[in-house]
This record gives structure tokens, sequence and C-alpha cells, in this order.
């Protein structure tokens, strides 16, 4: 196996990114993260687990935040995606600070702009597939009900599950659970995708497979945001940022 | 949990109707754990059809038990007075306020059973047939008016006799004169208090029988109604009075007594209606206690819902789900229980109103004629059924929605937490070297709401189990109490005219009988301050030193050996029943159509059998002018000790025999045990419906706390895996549950015991005064507190049977995969 | 008692006495050993027909991909996962032939586990955490688990939290504090799934040194981590790939 360093992933992919970057550089980032602070706080002490995080991420890209475990990946996915508040710092999307929204349009917010990828699929056990992709058009509500059922089943077929529509989670495999989850992600077509080690518990081929999957997303015109500790996984990404210890490397 | 892949009815139903993804999530999650979705539906269904059960049932009580007493147009008051002819009640139907009045002659008899047992009857003649009007019963077979030598038998005391019509019955009246009648008919009479209660049987003959049998054709009770819509006491006992002093006195007709008839019942009443009203609301308050414990039962359920969901949850919230939409889809889970539980509580309850109703006919002697759905009812189970759960499940939903995404995702089942209570941190001073007990000891107090409800549950259900045993044992000890006023062996009445010398001499003749007593007995009326008369008196003449009493005096002291002191001994049950007496102070008594004043030197305790006066034997045969008379021999086999059982049995046969052989009396005798059997009999059902009562609250503690047990497991699966992991087998893990369990039981047995102070004479003092409309002395039950240790031990041990088992079966893998 | 006689045994003392086990006989000795879970969505082959041996002292490290099979590999080693085929001697012990809780107290004495997430019992303070499973294997008197459970906090230098509850601890303390446990029964297996996985890198650096004084201490130690510095510090290490080893 060998392994490349960021930086060599960074000058391997320049010369692609240059130019998309000077495409958007005229467009404000669809989101953004500035001098986000995470500290836990125990009885015996406070714990850093994020020190100042700037990132932000331009529409199109394939973003890739890799780190060790306890680097403070998650912490960053919880931030990001308002699931958790931060000491400090905001989160903006497309000039919006998100923790000024009360929890109720925050939620929403997420619902309607965000499609979050979970290590663990979080598929709902007693619902069948497409009932699972459609929960999430039913939540927000915006998408016409006569065109649910439809754009469920259009989604599935997307991952290329439509066969698999009728079946609960638990019949189908782990990489085919992680395809729905990104339908589901998908349901109402946010711009911005985000997923938390969504290969960490899938073999090395099912992998690739979904990591081509979300590739295939970023060309038809979505964002991602990933973070995982597969160097793997790296060659997928438009940008990749490395964390240690709660800071960005580089 | 069933298999989330399982399909069924539920599944199809909620798939073809294309739903919104939410309530179809909802409705799966229901139909994937049956048995939990049957724990909370039957939890409403119990509580709620138990409202229905007793709302139905004195709803049809009241209405068929008073309709047909109603129908038999009840008399509001009686007058027993010397045998009169029916003229009078012409007479007396002339007053201005008297409605109605009917001459009754009643007379005290005996009935040989089928089995070979004489048993009391009660013979009623009818003045007219024709105008039978007051008090009527009602023929179920056969003919009224019955023809001479026939009799007709009241149903219940046909059935219990064992005799059907056409049968021959051996009758005996006074002086042990002997009858056969033949059996022509078969009565419904809902005015007498049924054999059942009372051991006496009635039966209706007409008055050429009577004759036949010996007996003077007169009358000696007139039945009044009264006119006026709600006639009170003491409407109806001036009416008597006027009765009494315009008609039968002026006709030389003298009243002995002027009674309303029941058992404390005001006039036109059924004779049992105090006594029913209590019962219905000693079951009113069981079934808010059912009410209350199933809301506790749901609140323990839908937090477990919660937490087996607050993953789910923080995902819902993650993909765009605001808690209201969350809390809505929690609410429709409840709904959809409470509809459920509601709908099985409607037949519930009507069954149970079913079975209620036809026990209380059975024991009432009424018919029940139909089971209906009332709305008001209805209404009410329909309120308690949607209403509570809701309104108990809120709480829980809130909670469980309120945290976090974050910690909803990430946090649930890790142990780490960011505060620790005061109660945890005093917990981990105790020392051990065993750190599994401190383990099962401290993870008791974790989850401080969820223990508080198992807590109050099963301390609800020890107070009233202690309060159950602490009646029961104030009933005995009031029992015991009036013993002292029943302090013999055996007692046998004497007809008019048998001198007290040769009674006591005839009774200290038969071998095995060391101690005898003559009384003298009257009836006498209180007569107030402003002229008004009390009902009928006791009046006991006794010998100052009698040894077949032990008064027990609550102020004062007992009669002093000073003939014709005027000093009298009042009881308890006269000095609550009338204002104005107490120690020192005169009173004003009739006896035989004379007032005279006495001096009250004591109050003894209560009797429970109506108010008495006791004064000196002398001084009461000089106020009857029936000097050395004797009206009751009381017997002791041996003086200063209560004689057993065998004993009572042995000297009541022989005196019986005896006094029947030497002329003196045919009467039967009676022991003291005979005296009370009825009444334990009484105390007998009542101790069962009220632990009835606290085993079905203990039932649903031991519910509440094997689902706690469970819900702590499944929030600790990793815990369990830990322990697992570093090495602890089966036995390890059983012990730990069983040890929480038993720490839970035993504080709950703590507070049970706390509450039961307070529970127990609340629950007694409103038993008795339902039942016997007297106040009594508390007692408090130790026994009952020691047997409710023994039950909680057990209910601790089985309620932890399943969880524990669990705890073992779980894999470790599976439960630190557990996410 | 000193922190050095604390832990002697180096090999299980179930049973009377231990034959003392040659150099050349492994104490870890899987023959043939593959894990196949039936899922409703299929077959899935964790581990493929793996043969391997571990001796007495090594410190090896289990390396791998997401999904590679090497935490299965962990887990039916501590005999908290059953093989679906093969079997595992430990010690020469068949431990795939124990019933579920006969391993429960047989992995109690033999190995020690330390977990990504300490996962210390919150109600208990660390020194009960540490005297635990000598409770529950019912192992040295009464009197002398109090002062065990302290030399070997010692040893991992946190008995000044003795008394505290876990939650008062900072990861670092946490995992040493789980270290002291699993060393409590004296087991000659130490057995850890990513042990730093939630620690910074620089507690996760005196995690490492402590495991590295334990197997100088005659400790055998087996590690499963997915980051190669770490797998770097072991003697050995044991590379798996979709369920097969690929280096060993």
């Amino acid at each position: 196996m060998t392994q490349l360093s960021v930086q060599e992933y960074q000058k391997q992919y320049s010369d692609r990114t240059l130019a998309d970057i000077e495409e958007y550089s005229s467009v404000s980032p669809l989101i953004e993260a500035r001098d986000l602070w995470k500290v836990y706080q125990t009885p015996s002490a406070d714990v850093p687990a994020l020190k100042g995080i700037t990132l932000s991420i331009q529409p199109g890209e394939f973003v890739i935040v890799v780190g060790k475990s306890g680097a403070g990946k998650s912490t960053l996915v919880n931030l990001i995606t308002a699931i958790d508040i931060p000491t400090r710092g905001s989160v903006l999307f497309r000039s919006q600070s998100i923790f000024d929204l009360p929890e109720d349009q925050r939620t929403r917010w997420r619902g309607k702009n965000l499609g979050i990828v979970f290590q663990f699929f979080q598929l709902f056990p007693t619902l069948t597939i497409w009932e699972n992709v459609k929960i999430s058009m039913d939540l927000l509500g915006e998408i016409p009900m006569s065109e649910r059922k439809e754009r469920a089943l259009d989604l599935l077929r997307q991952v290329g599950l439509e066969q698999h529509a009728r079946k609960v989670p638990a019949k189908i495999s782990g990489g085919q659970q992680q395809r729905v989850a990104i339908a589901r992600a998908l349901a109402n077509d946010p711009p911005l995708l985000i997923a938390d080690e969504p290969t960490g518990n899938l073999d090395s081929r099912t992998s690739e497979e979904i990591m081509d999957l979300f590739a295939s997303f970023v060309a038809r015109g979505k964002s991602v945001l990933m973070v995982t500790h597969d160097r793997g996984a790296l060659k997928w990404a438009s940008r990749v940022v490395e964390i240690l210890d709660g800071k960005l490397l580089g | 949990m069933g298999k989330p892949g399982g399909r069924n009815l539920g599944w199809e139903v909620a798939r073809m109707m294309n739903l919104d993804a939410r309530w179809i999530k909802i409705w799966r999650d229901l139909w994937s754990n049956k048995t939990r979705f049957l724990l909370v539906t039957l939890s409403i269904a119990v509580g709620v059809g138990t409202i229905g059960m007793i709302y139905n049932a004195s709803h049809i009580i009241q209405r068929d038990l008073y309709a047909q007493f109603k129908r038999g147009n009840p008399a509001h008051v009686f007058l027993y007075a010397a045998p009169f002819p029916k003229e009078i009640a012409k007479a007396a139907q002339g007053l201005r306020e008297v409605k109605q009045a009917q001459a009754r002659r009643v007379v005290r008899a005996e009935i040989r059973s089928i089995k070979g047992e004489d048993e009391n009857l009660t013979l009623h003649v009818v003045a007219d047939p024709s105008a039978f009007e007051v008090n009527r019963f009602f023929m179920e077979q056969g003919e009224f008016p019955p023809r001479v030598r026939e009799i007709i038998l009241e149903r219940q005391s046909a059935d219990l006799l064992g005799y059907q019509v056409g049968d021959s019955v051996l009758v005996k009246l006074a002086d042990d004169r002997q009858y056969i009648l033949t059996v022509s008919g078969i009565a419904h009479d809902v005015n007498e208090i049924p054999f059942a209660i009372l051991g006496e049987a009635s039966g209706y003959v007409n008055m050429d029988t009577l004759r036949w049998m010996g007996e003077i054709p007169l009358y000696n009770r007139l039945e009044v109604i009264v006119e006026g819509e709600k006639v009170g006491k003491d409407v109806a006992l001036e009416v008597a009075e006027k009765i009494k002093k315009r008609v039968l006195e002026p006709a030389g007709y003298p009243v002995f007594s002027i009674r309303i008839p029941g058992v404390g019942s005001d006039p036109g009443d059924h004779w049992a209606h105090n006594q029913i009203r209590g019962f219905i609301l000693i079951l009113q308050i069981m079934s808010v206690m059912a009410t209350l414990l199933s809301g506790g039962l749901i609140i323990n359920t839908i937090s477990a819902i919660l937490i087996q969901q607050t993953k789910q949850i923080g995902i819902l919230r993650a993909i765009g789900a605001s808690r209201k939409q969350i809390v809505s889809m929690y609410l429709l889970n409840v709904l959809i229980f409470s509809i459920v539980g509601f709908l099985l509580a409607i037949p519930f309850g009507l069954i149970g109103s079913w079975w209620l109703a036809n026990f209380a006919a059975r024991f009432l002697n009424f018919d029940v004629s139909r089971v209906t759905l009332t709305w008001d009812v209805l209404l009410i189970q329909f309120g308690v059924a949607i209403g509570m759960p809701l309104g108990v499940a809120i709480f829980p939903i809130l909670n469980g929605t309120r945290i976090s995404v974050y910690d909803a995702i990430y946090q649930f089942g890790l142990s780490s937490r960011k505060r620790v209570s005061r109660l945890e941190k005093w917990l981990s001073r105790i020392r051990s070297i065993n750190p599994p007990l401190l383990l099962s000891l401290r993870n008791t107090f974790r989850q401080k709401t969820r223990l508080a409800f198992t807590l109050g549950t099963l301390t609800l259900a020890g107070a009233m189990f202690i309060a159950s045993f602490s009646t029961y044992s104030s009933l005995t000890a009031q029992i015991r109490d009036v013993e002292r006023y029943v302090a013999f062996d055996a007692r046998i009445s004497l007809p008019r005219g048998i001198s007290k010398v040769a009674a006591e001499r005839e009774a200290l003749r038969i071998e095995g009988i060391g101690y005898a007593e003559a009384w003298a007995l009257s009836e006498g009326v209180l007569v107030r301050a402003d002229h008004s008369e009390s009902q009928g008196i006791e009046i006991v003449g006794l010998p100052p030193n009698s040894k077949t009493i032990q008064p027990k005096l609550i102020a004062g002291h007992w009669l002093t050996p000073l003939p014709n002191s005027r000093q009298v001994v009042v009881n308890a049950d006269l000095a609550t029943e009338e204002a104005g007496i107490d120690v020192g102070k005169e009173i004003q008594i009739k006896i035989g159509g004379k007032t005279h004043t006495f001096t009250v030197v004591g109050i003894v305790s209560k009797h429970i059998f109506g108010p008495r006066v006791y004064m000196d034997y002398i001084s009461l045969t000089r106020l009857t002018g029936r000097h050395n008379e004797a009206d009751e021999i009381r017997v002791l086999a041996e003086e200063g000790k209560l004689g057993s059982l065998a004993t009572q049995d042995l000297v009541a046969e022989k005196l019986q025999e005896r006094f029947r052989n030497a002329g003196l009396s045919k009467q039967n005798s009676v022991t003291r045990a005979s005296f009370f059997s009825e009444f334990t009999e009484v105390f007998n059902i009542i101790l069962f419906v009220l632990l009835l009562m606290a085993g079905l609250l203990a039932l649903v503690g031991s519910l509440g706390l094997s689902g706690t047990l469970g819900i702590n497991i499944m929030e600790r699966m990793r815990e369990i895996g830990v322990l697992r992991a570093v090495g602890a087998a089966n036995h390890a893990l059983v012990k730990i549950v069983l040890a929480e369990s038993l720490v839970v039981s035993f504080v709950s047995w703590v507070m049970g015991a706390i509450t039961s102070a307070i529970s127990s004479p609340i629950l007694a003092a409103v038993v008795i005064y339902a039942v016997l409309e007297t106040q009594m002395n508390f007692r408090y039950s130790l026994i009952g507190l020691a047997l409710w240790f023994g039950v909680i031990l057990l209910i601790g041990v089985f309620s932890s049977l399943l969880p524990a088992r669990r705890a073992a079966q779980l894999q470790v893998r599976e439960v630190l995969d557990y996410e | 008692m000193s922190s050095v006689d604390i832990l002697k045994h180096s090999l299980p003392h179930v049973g009377v006495v231990m034959e003392t086990t040659s150099p050349t006989k492994p104490l870890i000795h899987l023959k043939g050993v593959s894990k196949i879970y039936q899922t409703d969505a299929g077959r899935f082959v964790a581990l493929d027909n793996v043969d391997l041996q571990i001796h007495q002292g090594e410190f090896v490290s289990i390396v791998g991909k997401s999904g590679s099979g090497k935490t299965t590999l962990i887990n039916l080693i501590t005999g908290i996962d059953q093989p679906s085929s093969g079997e595992i001697y430990i010690d020469q012990k068949p431990v795939h032939l124990l019933k579920e809780s006969e391993k429960a107290v047989w992995r109690g004495l033999t190995i020690g586990v330390v977990f990504q997430f300490f996962q210390l019992l919150p109600t208990l303070t660390v020194i009960e955490n540490v005297m635990l499973p000598m409770s529950l294997c019912n192992l040295y008197p009464g009197n002398e688990r109090l002062e065990r459970a302290y030399e070997l906090l010692k040893l991992v230098q946190v008995e000044h939290q003795a008394d505290q509850l876990p939650s008062f601890l900072s990861g670092g303390e946490q995992q040493r504090v789980a270290i002291a446990r699993a060393l409590a029964n004296d087991p000659p297996i130490i057995a850890t799934d990513e042990p730093t996985g939630n620690l910074d890198s620089h507690t996760a650096e005196t995690i490492m040194a402590l495991f590295q004084d334990l197997t100088r201490r005659g400790k055998t130690l087996l590690m499963v981590t997915h980051d190669p510095d770490l797998a770097a510090r072991a003697q050995r290490t044991i590379a798996l790939a979709d369920g097969r080893i690929v280096r060993a």
C-alpha cells in the first residue's frame, strides 16, 4: 500500500482545483466554519476537542478532512451540521450564521440544506427502504406529497437499489444500507452532503463503491464534506485537509 | 422485541394507505413489540375498565335495587304496639300527615331446614291481602294470599333452607308448638334483610293459619308512609309519635317502640342504603388507585420506548424533524395505546359490572335487569383513557425529545456523565470490599424519576396492604371490645314471670356450670330537653358486681351497689348519638310510659349493637313493677373465666335442655361465639375485598419494578458487557440485578410502612363507617407490616427474574457492538 | 506487597499447578479459524481460515482497514465472540468449547480487556472498578483486594484518584484505570482494541509506554489499531485484509 502525504495530494490535485477556484472565486462559500472551538467540561478538567478551526467549502467541492481517532473529526462534523453547539466560533451557510437561528429553524435549515451520512448508516429499522428515503421529505414537507414516492424510488435507482425498495434495512448488506443512507441524505435535494466515516464499517471493495457514488454526486453539482481516518479515500477528494489534536494542519 | 422484518396485518395496512412515513414508522414501531403493546393497552384497559366496572355497577345497583325496593312502596316508619285490630290502620290514615298506614303481624318463629337445623323465621301476616300496599313483596311462584296451613317463603330463604313449592315444612312457635305447613309459593321481598345476611328467614301466612297455630288474630306492627316528597328522620318520628298519641294510645294499645326501617337508613330508603354507598365509595377509591397505577405504568413504558428510540430521535432531528414533529409522533403513539386500551376497557367494564352487580344482587337479594352502557360512564372512561395517558406521557416525551441531537446520537449508552448528584456522592462514600454489591446499591438510585414511579407504586401497594390488615385488626379489636359485654359462655331468654332466684338456682344445678346470673331487660326512650323522644334504647338491670360483663369505662365509674340510687351507666353508642350526655349529668328516660330522671355515673365503650343503659337490677325491676323477675339468664362454666368454643356449646346445650325440661324457657340458648359469627363473616368479606385491592396494586407495582429493571438493563447494556468482559459469570449478573431489585423492594417497604401510618387509620375509618356506621378505635397491624415485608421480598425476587435472565443472555459481542 | 510482585503471574492460575510452558509452545494458538456472519442480507466472511501463534511476552499489534476482520480476530481470542469453525487454544485450553458463562470467568482470569471508550462503571469509584474483577472471579482474600487494587493504581500512576468516580478523571487517567482493572486478576494476556482512539496524541504516547512496560514484565499484549505509527511500537505486527492474514 503506497501512501501519499497530504502535501503530495494537494500538489497532485492543484492543477484541477485551480481552475475550479477561479471559477468560484466570484461566488461566496457554501458553508464556512470560523474559528470553531469545542471544549468539553469534565469534572476534572476542561478538555478542548477543537482549537479554532476555520474551514470553508465552495460549491462543487469534495473536501475530505483526514485525521486519527481522537483528533476532533467527529466534533467538527457535529458542529458544522449544528448537531452540537460550539464553545466559540460560528458557522455560516450562504453567509447566514447558523447558530443565530432559533433551534427549530436550525433544524429546518439542516433538513433542507444538508444531507448527513453516518458511519453506522442509521436507517429506521421498521421502515422499508423507500419509506426511509421518503420520511425526510415528509418531515420537511417541501416536496409535493404526490411526488414523494416517485422521487424516493428515483433516488434509489440512482444509488442502484430500486429492486430492494420494499425491503427493510436488516434484509440488505451494510454497503447497500449506506447507499440507502445516501439516497435519504439526497431526499430534499440539499446542496451539501456531509459524511462522518461513511466507509468505516465497510470492507475495502464496498468502500470504493461508496466513494465512487459520492464522487458521482459531486460531478452532478453537489458539494461533499467527509471526515475519515482512511487515507485510501483521499484520492476521491478535490481538497484534503488534515486535522490533529483539534487543529487543522498546514 | 419482534423481528423488524416480520410482516403482519398492521404492516400491510400501513403500506396500503400511502401514509406519511412518520405515521407509518409509529404504527410499525408499535407492532414490532407486541408484548409491550399488550402491557400498556392492558394497563390502560384495567384502569379505565375498573372505572367502568364500578360506575356501571353502582348505576345498575342503584337502578335495579332501588327501583325494585321503591316498587314495594316502602314504609317510612314502624310502630310496634300491643296487639291491635286492623281498623287502627284506617284511623291512622285519617291523620293529615299520614299518606298510608297498614297493619301487619310479625311473629318470631323457627323453621326446620331441609338439613334438619332450626333457623329463625319471621312470620308475616298482612291485614288485608286485597289492599296490600305497603312494604309489598312480589310472587315468583304460586298465588297470594296463601290459604290455610300454607306458607309463602321468601325466595332467598326458600333457596337456603332448601325448599320448593309443594314441600312440607316444620314451623315452631313459642312454647315449642310445632306445625306442619305446605309451601304454596315463593315471593321476592326486597324489604326484608336477606337470610344470607341476618340469618332470619321470612315467611308469609294468612290470619286463619296463625289462629290455627294458636296465636291471637291481631296485629302488632303499624307500617306508615308519611305525606311529602322527601321525609326526614325527625319528621317520620314526629308523625309516628302523633299516631301513637292520637290513635294507638287513646284506643288502649301501648306502643313498645318506634323504628325507622333499615340499618341507619333514612325513611323510605333501602335498609342498606348507607352501607351500599360506603361500599361504592371504597370501590371508587380502588378505581382511582387502579387508574393512578396504570398511569405510572404508562410513564414507565413511554420512558422505555423513548430510551430505546433515543438514537432514532436524534437521527430524525438530524434529517430535519422539528421537536414539535417528534413530540406529535410520540403523542400519536400514546394515542394509539389509549384508543386500543379504551376499546378494550369498554367490554372489560361491562363484564366486570355485570359480575359485580350480580355478586351484590345475590347478596342483597335483588334482580339485575340488564347491563347497559350509559353515556356519562362512557364519557368518563373516554376522558380518562385518552386524557390520562396523554397527560402523563407528555412529561417523558418532552424530556426525551429535549435531549440535544448530539447527545441523542453519540452519548446515549455511554456511561460518562457530566454531573454527579449529591445522593450519588453520598452513596460513593459507602465502602465495601464487594464492588458488585455497591454496583447494585448505587445503580438503584441512578434514574431517580423512574425509581420514584416504581417506588410510588410499591409504596402505595404496601400502604394499602398494611391498611387492609389494620382495618381488619381494628374491626377484630373492636369485636373483642364488644366481647366484654357478652362475657358469658351461654345465655337463654326467659318468658315473663320467671323468678330470678329460681332461674339462677336452676342454672347452677347443671353440672358444668359454675356461675349464673339473671338480668332484667326493658325498653325505653330518652326524653330530650325539648321533650322530643329518641328511638328505642335497651335498658339493662344487672347486679352491679356482674361477672358476665367486663365494662371498659371511657369516663366516670361503674355502678356502685347502692339500690335505688338512680345511677346509670350509658354506652358510647348512646353518648355519641344523643347530645348532652356526660358523666355527672342528669338524663330523662321513659320506661313503661313513665319518665324518670337518672344521673349518668359512667360511660362505657362502644357496643355496636345499639344504645344501652345499665342500671342496678333492683332499681329497674322497681320501675317496671316486675319485682324479682328475670328476662335472661347468663352462665359461665367457671366463674371469672371465659370458656372455649367446645365449653360454650356444651354449656349452651345443657342449659337449653334443663330449662326446657324444667318448663322455664323454650327458647334456644345462644353462645358467645355464635353471637359473633355473623359479624366475622361480614368482616372476612371486607378483608377479602381490601386484600384483593392491595394484591392488584402489588401486581401492578411488581410489573412496574420488573419493567424498570428491564429498562435499566437496556440502558446499561454496555456496562453488562463490561462486567462480562472482566469476568462476571451468569450467577454474578443475576445477583447484581436481584440485589438492585431487593434494594428497591426494601426501600419501598420502609416507605410503605411510613405511609401506612397515615393510610391505615383513614382506610379503617372509612370502611368501618361504611359498614358499621360508627367510629371505632384504630389498631395498627404489625402482622400486616411483617407480612408485607415477606410479600415485597417475593415481589423483589420475582420482578428480577426476567430482567436478570435477559442480562445473562446478552452476548458480549452484541453488547459491545450496541450503538 | 511491592509493585513488582503484584504482576508475578504470567500464566493463568486456574487449575492447580501449571506445567512450565516450554518457550516453543505458543500461548495463543489459532488453527483454521473462520468467522462467518449470517445476516438477512447474506453470508459475510469476517475471518477466513486463519492460523496464528503468539508466544508469551510478545507485544503484537493487529492492523488492517475497517472491515478487514481485525476486531473479529481479537474478539475470538478474548472469547467475546464464537468462531464458526476452527480451534482456539489459549495456554492449551480449548476456548472454542467453553460456554458463555464459563468463558466469562475464564476471561476474567486469563485476559484483561482494555476498551477504546475505557468503559469504567460510572457508579463505582476508581479503586472499586479495579477491585471488581477480583470480586467477580473471587480471587485474592477479601482484605487483600483493596491493597492490591491500590498497588495497581500506583503502577499506572493514578493512585491519587483512587476514591473518585470515573467521571472526574481525564480520558488518559480513565484509560490508565482501565489498564489497572485489566491487570486486577494478574492475567497473562492483555487485549485491547484501539486503546488510544479517544485520546490526544500526547496522552496516547504515555499509554503506549505503559503497554511496553507491561510486556517487559512478562505480559503478552494484543492491540488492534488502524494507526500504522502505533502498530510500529509493537514487536510484531499482524496485518489483515478482507479476513485473511496478509503479513504476520
